[in-house]
C-alpha cells in the first residue's frame, strides 16, 4: 500500500503524527512525567502497533524497546551501585548520582533524535537499545 | 558581505575573542590555586582572579552579542547600520573602559578602587558579578543605550523581521535589567533580591532571546529552510523561555530571607526551565535534518548543533539537578552549582557566540566559507573544548557531591577549608581538563590563519 507523504518543504512537522507522539512520550517519561509516560507509551503501541504505515511501527516498537531496555539499565545499574556501596558511603553517591546522570541525559539525547527523525518522516534505530528492523 | 556596514562586527568579534583568552587564563590560575593556595600570591589573589574570570565571561560575551547584531541587523533589515560611526566609536570607549577595569582590579587593592572610583557617592561595588566600578557601570548604560539606538534606527528604517525583533526585545531588555545593578539597598534580603534581577533575568531570560535569535539567524543561512518554519520555532521557544524563565527566578530566594511560597513556585517553575532548551535542541536538529541546501561551512554548523546539546545538558539537565528546594536545601552554593554554571554558560552564550563568529567571520573576510583545513582545525577545537567542558562539569560534580556529603549530610560535618581538602583530587582533573580547553581555544584562534582553497555555497 502506498502512503502519501505532506511535503517536507511545506509542512513544519511531516512525519505521521503517531511516530512522533511515540517519540515525544519516550521523552515525557524521562523528562516531565516517568511511569505515566510511560504508560501511555504502552497504550498508544497496543492500539496501533500493527499500523499499516510501517514507520509509525517502527517508530512505536523502537520507543518500546528503548523505555525497557533503557529504563532497566538505568534502575538496575543505580541500584546496583547503592547495594554495593551502602547508602551511607559519599562514594556511592558520587558514582551513582553521576551514572544516573550520564545514562539519564544520554537516553534524553537519542530520544531528540528519534523526535527530530520522526517529525520529518524518517525511521531512527536505538543504537544497542533499539531492535533491528525485522 | 551583502551590506558594508556589516564590517564594524569584526573588531567586535576579534575583541571577544581576545578577552576569551584571558577568561581562560584567569580560570586556569584560579584552579590552580583550589590546590596550590599560595599560587601566584600576593601578586593575583584567588578573590582577584575570580573577579577577572567572571567579568571577562560577561564583557567578552556582551561583545559578542554587540557584534553578532550589528552583523545580524542590516541583513535582517536589508539597509545598512543607521550609524557605522558610532559603531566604532562605542567598541574603542568599550574596549578601553573594559581594559582599565580589568587593569584597576588587578593593580589597585578593590577597597581603594571602590574610593577612587566614588562608591562613596552611590555604592553599587563589591557584589558578585557586579563587581564594577561605579564609572565603569555608568559607561555600561551609556555605551549599552547608545548601541541600542543605533540599532534600533536600524530595524525602524528597513525590514522588520521576528528575528530582529526577538533580538531587539532582548537586548533591550539586557540594557533594562543592568539598571537594577545600581540599586544596592541596605537590607541585605532585598540586596540580594533584586541582584537576582540582573543575574537571572538576564541569563535565564532576556539572553535565552538573544541565544534564540542568533541561533537562528545562523540555522536559515546555513540550512536554506523557509524563514517562517524557523520564525514559528522562535516564537515558540521564546514564550518558553519567558513564561518558565521569570517566574523561575524564585530558585534563588529559597534560603535568602525571602518568603516561603518561593520554594513553591521557585521549585516548579526552574523544574520546566529545561522545556525552552529542549525546544532550541529539537529546534536546531530539527532545521539540519531537512536542511535545502549543503552550506560550505560545516563548523557554523556543528557551533549550532553543539549550541542545542550543550545548553540543554548546561543549562537544562545540570540546572534542573539542583533546583528543586528540598535538593538546593543541601546542594546550594556548592561545587554543583560552579559544575552547572560553567557547562550552562559555555552550552548556551559562549557557543552561540561563537556559532555566529563561525558563520559571519569567513563572510566578513571575503568568502563563503573558510578552507578545508582550516574547518578541520576549527571542528578540533569544538571537540577539544566542548569534552573539555563536560569533563570540567563532571569533575565538579563530583566535588560538588563529596563536598555536600562531608561538609551538610555526615554525622560529624566536616569544615568548609578541610572539606577542600578531601576532593582536591577533582579540582586536579579539572585542572587538567582546563588546560585541554584552552589548547582547543588555542586552536580555534589558530583555525583564522589557515589558509587554503575557499568555497561558495551550493544548493
Amino acid at each position: 500500500m502506498r502512503i502519501e507523504r505532506p511535503d517536507p518543504l511545506v509542512h513544519a512537522m511531516p512525519g505521521p503524527p503517531l511516530a512522533i507522539a511515540a517519540e515525544a512520550l519516550f521523552l515525557i517519561n524521562l523528562m516531565l512525567l516517568p511511569v505515566l509516560g510511560f504508560l501511555l507509551l504502552c497504550g498508544l503501541w497496543h492500539r496501533h502497533r500493527r499500523h499499516h504505515d510501517p514507520l509509525v511501527r517502527s517508530h512505536l516498537r523502537q520507543t518500546m524497546s528503548a523505555s525497557l531496555w533503557g529504563g532497566a539499565f538505568l534502575a538496575a545499574s543505580s541500584l546496583g551501585i547503592f547495594a554495593i556501596g551502602g547508602l551511607d558511603n559519599p562514594w556511592s553517591w558520587v558514582i551513582g548520582v553521576l551514572y544516573f546522570l550520564l545514562v539519564h541525559a544520554l537516553l534524553i539525547l537519542l530520544g531528540f533524535l528519534g523526535l527530530v527523525r520522526a517529525m520529518n518522516g524518517h525511521d531512527w534505530r536505538y543504537p544497542v537499545i533499539g531492535p533491528h528492523s525485522p | 558581505m551583502q551590506y558594508k556596514t556589516q564590517a564594524v562586527a569584526k573588531p567586535y568579534f576579534v575583541a571577544a575573542i581576545g578577552l576569551f583568552v584571558g577568561q581562560i587564563i584567569f580560570g586556569l590560575i584560579m584552579g590552580m590555586q583550589y590546590v596550590v593556595g599560595d599560587f601566584l600570591f600576593p601578586e593575583i589573589p584567588f578573590n582577584v582572579a575570580r573577579m577577572v574570570h567572571t567579568n571577562l565571561l560577561i564583557v567578552w560575551l556582551l561583545f559578542g552579542f554587540m557584534g553578532a547584531a550589528y552583523y545580524m541587523v542590516p541583513e535582517e533589515s536589508e539597509t545598512e547600520l543607521y550609524s557605522p560611526k558610532l559603531a566604532i566609536a562605542l567598541f574603542w570607549i568599550f574596549l578601553l573602559a573594559g581594559a582599565a577595569t580589568v587593569l584597576g582590579y588587578l593593580f589597585v587593592p578593590y577597597a581603594t578602587l571602590a574610593e577612587m572610583t566614588g562608591n562613596d557617592l552611590l555604592a553599587t561595588m563589591g557584589r558578585e558579578f557586579l563587581e564594577q566600578p561605579l564609572p565603569t557601570k555608568l559607561g555600561i548604560v551609556v555605551v549599552a543605550l547608545a548601541f541600542l539606538f543605533n540599532i534600533t534606527m536600524t530595524v525602524l528604517k528597513g525590514r522588520k523581521t521576528a528575528i530582529s525583533t526577538v533580538l531587539l526585545i532582548g537586548l533591550w531588555g539586557l540594557a533594562i535589567f543592568f539598571l537594577f545593578s545600581f540599586y544596592n539597598p541596605h537590607n541585605l534580603v532585598k540586596d540580594k533580591y533584586y541582584w537576582w534581577w540582573v543575574v537571572h533575568l538576564w541569563v535565564e531570560g532576556v539572553w535565552e532571546l538573544i541565544l534564540g535569535a542568533l541561533l537562528a539567524f545562523v540555522l536559515i543561512k546555513v540550512t536554506g529552510v523557509d524563514r517562517e518554519v524557523i520564525e514559528k520555532w522562535l516564537y515558540v521557544i521564546i514564550t518558553l523561555t519567558l513564561v518558565t524563565g521569570i517566574i523561575g527566578t524564585g530558585h534563588h530566594y529559597y534560603w535568602i530571607g525571602a518568603p516561603e511560597y518561593w520554594q513553591w513556585w521557585g521549585s516548579i517553575f526552574s523544574a520546566l526551565e529545561p522545556i525552552p532548551f529542549f525546544a532550541m535542541t529539537v529546534f536546531a536538529f530539527n532545521m539540519v535534518n531537512r536542511r535545502r541546501r549543503e552550506h560550505p561551512n560545516k563548523a557554523a554548523v556543528l557551533w549550532a548543533l553543539g549550541t542545542g546539546v550543550m545548553a540543554f545538558l548546561g543549562a537544562g539537565v545540570w540546572g534542573f539537578l539542583h533546583t528543586l528546594a528540598p535538593v538546593n536545601y543541601y546542594t546550594h552554593g556548592s561545587q554543583i552549582t560552579a559544575a552547572h554554571g560553567h557547562m550552562a554558560f559555555y552550552g548556551a552564550y559562549v557557543m552561540v557566540v561563537l556559532t555566529l563568529i563561525s558563520y559571519a567571520m569567513p563572510v566578513l573576510r571575503g568568502r563563503a566559507a573558510n578552507s578545508n583545513k582550516a574547518q578541520v582545525v576549527e571542528m578540533w577545537s569544538f571537540w577539544l573544548m566542548t569534552i573539555a567542558m563536560v569533563f570540567i562539569t563532571l569533575f565538579l560534580t563530583a566535588a560538588g557531591i563529596l563536598q555536600v556529603w562531608l561538609q551538610r549530610v555526615a554525622e560529624v560535618p566536616m569544615s568548609f577549608m578541610a572539606t577542600q581538602d578531601q576532593v582536591a583530587l577533582f579540582y586536579w582533573m579539572r585542572e587538567w581538563s582546563g588546560v585541554v580547553f584552552f589548547i582547543g581555544l588555542v586552536l580555534y584562534i589558530v583555525s583564522f590563519f589557515i589558509k587554503g582553497e575557499t568555497r561558495t555555497a551550493t544548493r
